[in-house]
């Protein structure tokens, strides 16, 4: 009965979002309208949520009635796994990207009760009718309510690789991420029906652009660990076509955040801030496309459903061509921006977007050119990580090189040699510790310390910024600190997202460079040396877990430093599905980690084991974390951001 | 019938939210927003620019420039025609809103749900699901839960005879040896495991079996199956002599309606004469006959099935003894009730299907 009354909770959902998406399409400038379509807009939350929770139920008290249960879960299942195998499959995935969806049209609608009231319903209705195809295409093609009579005894598990706390963490926040990013879409469609495209747009949709940024970014870096300490090859991104799906729309969500900055501030980008906020939406629905197609296998195709596919290329070409035909119909009625010369903020955040749309153009070519070439010729060719190392390196160096330069420029006209002269002191320190890093690796030549290089420079610019704002060493140190803090929180939050990145990319430089790997069979009894750690093999036991049997393997590792810590990683069989799943062991060392992965047993009792020495590994997602805590920082400001411009010389003189 | 009653219920509070939502605010007197937002927000861009200004995060001259531009924005804003319609909406389209809303929701429910299955969580339902269970399903099920918890002493107990009947003697011996280290050794359990490792060794007696059989009989003075064993393999041995006194101790445990007990007697008799059948054999194959006739045509207890079985087994009427086992199998589904002939069956390489 819970089942079927989720079940019904989502038609009317579906019933209630398709209503309120023609009604406000055609009833916009009806002011009365507002009211109703807010009102719809958390019904329609409200009404997933439960259909949502229906489906948790019947999870949890292993309802097989429930054909998605049946497939995806078992009885012996930890509670935890038994919840999140509710969106560890197609069918229940896409109702959690629905529940977020309307979350987001629900967050509108109670927060936006400031906006004007054409613009309000128009957002909704878009919202809504989003909502709507996604809800269609869940209950038409991937229903996930389905039901089995007689009920079978037992389900089939839910696939090993994804019973893990990466599934409860990982894909809410991505789609959160994901989603998000339909809020702007539908600010932009609204505006270009509205004619409503000024700076107070743009304020408007501020948070929903950082909301939706720092959640892919989470969504992106959880993604990255899991993937990481679950597969047990040891990296943390490969350039799938998966990955990619997710980290397109980042870029050009990136990149959105900072036109959308341009445009609160200035008035100006205003074109290419709508054009932005389409295109970081499209990608996302690209991504989904991709994914839930079937036209690509990875870990996280679930099912392979061209229907399904096919559907979803529908309403990927409706959304995206149809906002498209209106960006082109409505864009000559839009006013241009403020002016402004090109060395100055604006022409520095026009570089950094063009930078970040040309990686993901990179990326987005790299991704989908073999599967246009399969389409065409038949050929199949994979594009690896070289082509994506190659392309987005190429086009991230220089955006690094300028991204510090950035902040210190003003606004409408900048003072190049006078910014460049105040980040002295930071490109010196950073080549300073780039030279240190090359020494102290043994002098040998590579990419590696001008990668380090570009790390320091983006994080000590970031810092650099700050001290500069507090006039550091130009005042006493107390007048500095109490500037210091008196900051903006919009120059915290940037400098903290900066240094973030800096961070990330000499995790990721150092990581790559310097890691060793160490690939043996080993006795029980016997030890091995990686980077001065040792690792003694104690052997292999078998243990029970709720719904696996497993391999414990023991190891001792001695630190350079003698201390001593037992890791254990293992070889797990589940079950149900007898699919087996390998779990590394990793010991963190500061920044860098020992990571130990149980391969096959031999016959002559030794066993293969893996092990890799990763230096400042986990810097890379330390510095997302930053970064997402720069965009929560952001979200908590709610002041109004003004760009003065610096005014121009000869009218200063003449004042 | 009480899920379109809930739907119903749920959709009367949703379209009535709906509704009153509307009609309220839309009553209320406009809010803050209705009146030129954007005005609003050059104004309050206005006071960020003056207390900037006045912290010394701004210099003068910027703060004129910024806000000079803030001017020329007003003042291009001014011009802008008001977009919006104030007048109400007409309640038959607010009514045509929500009534389509009710029909598409229960059109689409209706088309794809199936209200009328109740739901049936696992706790709720252990017993319907096994009767309706195939053998081998069953057996992985048992399997399955055995290997995530290996001290289920249930789940041994109920195993051990369906491996005896599938045939897997040696699954059905560690399934009973599973049974005595955790919960000790019986009679009983001690006989299942000799018959276990008899049937393993192709029906051979010799050795382990044997010794557990008279370990059993000692352990438990009124214990029938061990003692049937012991006199039978004396009786097979030919050792008649210390058979007789075997079978008679039997015959004196049973009550008088036991299935064995013909057999006993029979067998007794067999020993009695040193050899040589009492009974001729076609007298008994009549009499089987006779049996059997009356169980086919009109049914009997669980008992004379049983006996039938043995005694078609006993003349060596394998096929005979299939049919009847299928037959009581058949006539009594419930297997709870018919352990001794499965017993009996699986000891003799009958099959269930």
């Amino acid at each position: 009965m819970g089942i079927e009354l989720g079940h019904f909770a989502f038609s009317l959902a579906f019933a209630l979002a398709t209503v309120s998406a023609l009604a406000g399409l055609l009833l916009w400038r009806r002011a009365a309208l507002t009211p109703y379509l807010q009102q719809a807009s958390i019904i329609q939350f409200l009404l997933v949520g439960a259909a949502f929770a229906s489906l948790i139920q019947a999870f949890i008290v292993s309802d097989f009635s429930l054909k998605l249960a049946k497939e995806h879960s078992f009885s012996a299942q930890p509670l935890l796994f038994k919840i999140t195998a509710v969106w560890g499959n197609h069918e229940g995935s896409m109702v959690l990207w629905v529940l977020i969806l309307v979350i987001m049209g629900a967050a509108v609608a109670a927060f936006g009760r400031n906006l004007p009231r054409d613009l309000l319903s128009l957002v909704l209705a878009i919202q809504s009718l989003i909502a709507a195809a996604f809800l269609g295409f869940t209950l038409f093609t991937s229903n996930p309510f389905l039901r089995l009579d007689p009920a079978p005894f037992e389900g089939a598990d839910l696939n090993p690789i994804l019973q893990d706390i990466g599934l409860a963490i990982h894909p809410p926040l991505l789609y959160a991420g994901y989603v998000g990013f339909s809020v702007c879409f539908s600010f932009a469609a609204a505006a270009l029906i509205s004619g409503r495209l000024d700076a107070a747009w743009a304020r408007w949709v501020r948070p929903w652009t950082l909301l939706s940024w720092t959640f892919l970014t989470l969504g992106i870096a959880m993604g990255s660990y899991w993937a990481y300490y679950e597969l047990g090859w040891g990296g943390w991104w490969f350039w799938d076509p998966v990955e990619n799906a997710s980290f397109m729309p980042w870029l050009a969500g990136t990149a959105l955040l900072h036109s959308a900055l341009v445009m609160e501030k200035r008035s100006a980008l205003k074109i290419w801030t709508v054009f932005l906020a389409i295109i970081t939406f499209s990608l996302s629905l690209l991504g989904t496309f991709m994914v839930r197609s079937g036209i690509l296998t990875s870990v996280h195709a679930f099912a392979t459903d061209p229907t399904r596919g096919v559907v979803i290329l529908i309403l990927l070409s409706l959304f995206i061509g149809g906002a498209f035909a209106l960006f082109a119909a409505r864009v000559g009625t839009l006013r241009a921006g403020g002016l402004f010369a090109p060395i100055s903020r604006e022409g520095a955040l026009i570089l950094n977007n063009l930078l970040l749309a040309s990686s993901a153009a990179a990326v987005l070519v790299g991704t989908l050119y073999p599967l246009i070439l399969d389409a065409l010729t038949g050929e199949t060719i994979s594009v690896g990580a070289p082509f994506f190392n190659l392309t987005f390196g190429a086009i991230m160096a220089p955006l690094l090189v300028v991204l510090p330069l950035g902040p210190f420029l003003s606004w409408k006209r900048a003072d190049f040699l006078g910014a460049a002269q105040r980040l002295a002191w930071a490109a010196g320190l950073a080549l300073f510790f780039a030279i240190l890093a090359f020494a102290l690796t043994g002098a040998s030549v590579s990419l590696a310390p001008l990668g380090l290089l570009l790390g320091f420079w983006v994080a000590l610019g970031a810092l650099a910024e700050l001290a500069d704002r507090a006039h550091l060493f130009r005042t006493t140190i107390m007048t500095s600190l109490r500037r210091l803090i008196g900051l903006p929180k919009s120059a915290w939050s940037s400098a903290l997202a900066h240094f973030g990145l800096g961070v990330s990319v000499i995790g990721i430089v150092a990581a790559t460079a310097w890691q060793a790997e160490e690939i043996t069979t080993l006795a029980p009894g016997s030890s091995v040396t990686i980077d001065g750690y040792t690792v003694d093999f104690g052997g292999v036991t078998q243990q029970q877990g709720p719904n696996y049997a497993a391999d414990v393997a023991s190891f001792t590792i001695t630190a350079p430093d003698g201390g001593k810590r037992i890791a254990n990683p293992e070889r797990r069989a589940y079950t149900a599905s007898g699919m087996p799943t390998t779990e590394a062991a990793i010991e963190t060392y500061g920044f860098s980690q020992l990571y130990l992965q149980l391969g096959e047993p031999q016959t002559d009792g030794k066993s293969v084991v893996r092990i890799w020495y990763k230096p400042f590994v986990t810097l890379i997602w330390i510095g997302t974390l930053f970064m997402a805590a720069a965009g929560f920082l952001s979200l908590s400001n709610r002041r109004l951001r003004v760009g003065a411009p610096r005014p121009a010389r000869t009218r200063v003189a003449t004042e | 019938m009480l899920t379109w009653l809930l739907a119903l219920l749920v959709t009367a509070i949703a379209l009535a939210a709906l509704y009153f939502a509307g009609v309220t605010r839309g009553v209320n007197a406009p809010d803050a927003a209705d009146e030129a937002p954007e005005r609003v927000h050059l104004r309050r861009q206005l006071d960020e620019i003056d207390l900037d200004a006045t912290m010394g995060r701004l210099g003068p001259a910027e703060a004129t420039a910024a806000k000079a531009e803030l001017a020329r924005e007003a003042i291009r804003l001014k011009d802008a025609p008001s977009r919006t319609r104030p007048e109400a909406l007409r309640p038959t389209l607010v009514g045509l809103g929500l009534a389509l809303v009710a029909i598409l929701g229960f059109g689409v429910y209706g088309a794809l749900g199936r209200p009328h299955l109740p739901s049936s969580p696992l706790a709720t339902r252990p017993d319907k699901s096994v009767q309706n269970m195939n053998l081998d399903d069953a057996v992985s099920q048992i399997e399955a839960r055995l290997k995530q918890a290996p001290d289920d002493l249930r789940g041994w107990t109920v195993i051990a005879p369906v491996y005896m009947q599938l045939g897997r003697f040696a699954d059905a011996e560690h399934a009973i040896r599973r049974q005595i280290d955790l919960d000790g050794i019986t009679a009983d359990r001690e006989t299942d495991l000799g018959e276990a490792i008899m049937m393993k060794q192709g029906g051979d007696m010799a050795n382990e079996p044997m010794s557990l059989f008279e370990s059993a009989a000692n352990r438990d003075p009124a214990h029938w199956r061990s003692r049937y064993y012991i006199a039978t393999n004396a009786t097979q041995k030919g050792d008649y002599a210390a058979a007789v006194p075997l079978w008679e101790a039997l015959i004196a445990l049973a009550k008088g309606d036991e299935s064995w007990l013909i057999n006993a007697k029979a067998a007794l008799e067999f020993a009695k004469s040193g050899g040589k059948p009492q009974m001729g054999n076609d007298q008994i194959a009549t009499m089987v006959e006779g049996l059997s006739e009356r169980l086919f045509s009109g049914g009997g207890t669980i008992d004379e099935w049983t006996r039938l079985v043995r005694s078609r087994l006993v003349l060596g009427q394998t096929d005979e003894a299939q049919k009847a086992y299928l037959a009581a199998r058949a006539a009594y589904p419930d297997a709870s009730v018919r352990t001794e002939l499965d017993v009996l069956a699986a000891d003799s390489g009958l099959v269930a299907q």
